[in-house]
């Protein structure tokens, strides 16, 4: 009797220290997959603040552009406003249409650069190319990652055990996506015509 | 003697199965040169051996500064068209091979269409952004690959820019005073270059060994496995130089001929 009784406990005893083991690690998986998201959104952030403060050097660095700059100015000045705005309210969905404003206004230079041969005659020509293209590519390299850590995180907590686990810890149950190809957010692709 | 041989079997088998299944990524491995992959079967000894000892110096002699160990690799893919190039994504090719500690790296990526030079990318690692900046890029790789000094002299517009490249890493991430190279130099070092080189010798001493009566049947099965070993993990991970670590975040490059 004495003997059976110690085989419940053991048996009792292993399946509370199993249990507690899955608790932690799904726990702690869910905590990485969280923090990589937020690593991966204020990689995306110091992008978009890298590109809003090299907007205004390229424009004074390339000559001849300062001459058309009442044609791009209001889509610079209110992509750079929308964005500061964004930054202010934290709010993602208004970040992202700034992201995609300063990508078209970012189009806009593009277009008045090639329209003007003079411009694009100059060596700053190429240096605005290169600049916003790496920029461009930065960004969407950023996006991705992001994307590809919500991904892993929304996969995660909708798998068996770790959607009971999300429940029980309070995680978020899905995280929202950096929409890049979703309609009236969509990020403007820029053609570097190369 | 047989069981010995039905054991070494069963492990070449178990090695080349998991090695080959935890291979992963569609590009292929760096060479254990690493510095140097040159896959298109385009450049000079000389100028691998140039590139791959220019990017060991770089890394052993910034090591121990702070950012420190910095890796250069250079890469040429032939490609048959300008489309093909874009199945290539450099940030992708940069992160599997890990170069750059941390993050103190530069890829340059050189695509050619029947043994010519299409395409110049560079992904330059999150650290080194700050002096491997696009415009400078941009003027390096104009200045260089595509500069008319060099027009049909591929080894020298190479080497030119690995030159440009390591002078701005030493001086400005590294505070060096100077960096110093002459490239009419270079051009006499490449022309009475005497086709040896210190990262491309066989070992033909050890495989006439091998091949020899003299050595034993444990002695081939070794040298099988260590070889299996070498070519399906790729070396350059196992054997030879290998990436620091480093990762990127797509700043760099993309210039076609002009």
């Amino acid at each position: 009797m004495k003997k059976a009784l110690l085989i419940v406990i053991g048996v009792l005893a292993v399946f509370v220290v199993v249990i507690g083991i899955s608790l932690i690690s799904g726990y702690n998986s869910l905590v990485d997959v969280d923090e990589d998201i937020s690593a991966k959104y204020a990689q995306i952030e110091n992008r978009l603040q890298e590109r809003h403060d090299k907007i205004g050097q390229i424009i004074a660095a390339v000559d001849g552009l300062q001459a058309h700059a009442e044609e791009i100015y209001n889509a610079i000045t209110t992509a750079r406003q929308a964005y500061a705005d964004a930054i202010l309210s934290g709010d993602m969905d208004a970040l992202i249409a700034a992201d995609a404003g300063e990508a078209l206004a970012l189009t806009q230079v593009l277009a008045v650069v090639e329209d003007n041969p003079l411009i694009s005659a100059t060596g700053g020509y190429y240096a605005l190319i290169d600049e916003i293209s790496s920029m461009e590519s930065a960004l969407s390299i950023a996006r991705r990652d992001y994307n590809e850590a919500v991904q892993d995180y929304n996969v995660a907590v909708r798998k068996f055990p770790k959607v009971l686990y999300a429940s029980l810890f309070g995680f978020e149950k899905e995280m929202p996506y950096w929409k890049i190809n979703d309609g009236a957010d969509e990020v403007p692709v820029i053609d570097f015509g190369n | 003697m047989k069981s010995i041989r039905a054991i070494l079997f069963l492990v070449a088998i178990v090695v080349g199965a998991i090695l080959f299944f935890s291979s992963k990524g569609d590009y292929p491995r760096p060479t254990s040169a690493f510095y140097v992959n040159d896959f298109a079967d385009v450049l000079m000894m000389a100028t691998r051996s140039t590139i791959t000892r220019e990017g060991e110096r770089l890394y052993d002699m910034t090591q121990d500064e702070t950012d420190g160990g910095a890796q250069l690799v250079f890469a040429t893919f032939a490609v048959d068209s300008s489309e093909e190039i874009a199945e290539y994504d450099k940030t992708e090719i940069y992160r599997q091979w890990k170069i750059g500690k941390d993050d103190m790296g530069a890829l340059v990526i050189l695509f050619f269409i029947d043994g010519v030079l299409e395409e110049t990318q560079i992904e330059v690692g999150y650290r080194m952004e700050t002096y491997l900046t696009p415009t400078f890029l941009g003027q390096a790789v104009d200045s260089t690959l595509y500069s008319s000094e060099w027009v049909d002299q591929l080894d020298m517009a190479v080497a030119n820019l690995l030159y440009v490249l390591l002078e701005r890493i030493y001086v400005d991430a590294y505070d060096y005073d100077s960096f110093n190279y002459d490239m009419d130099t270079y051009y006499d070092y490449l022309v009475n270059y005497d086709g040896s080189s210190d990262y491309d010798v066989t070992p033909m001493d050890l495989i006439v060994y091998l091949l020899s009566p003299f050595s034993s049947s444990g002695d081939k099965w070794l040298f099988g496995l260590l070889a299996a070993f070498v070519i399906l993990y790729g070396g350059g991970s196992v054997l030879g130089n290998r990436g620091a670590g480093g990762s990127s975040g797509g700043m760099g490059i993309f210039r076609r001929r002009h």
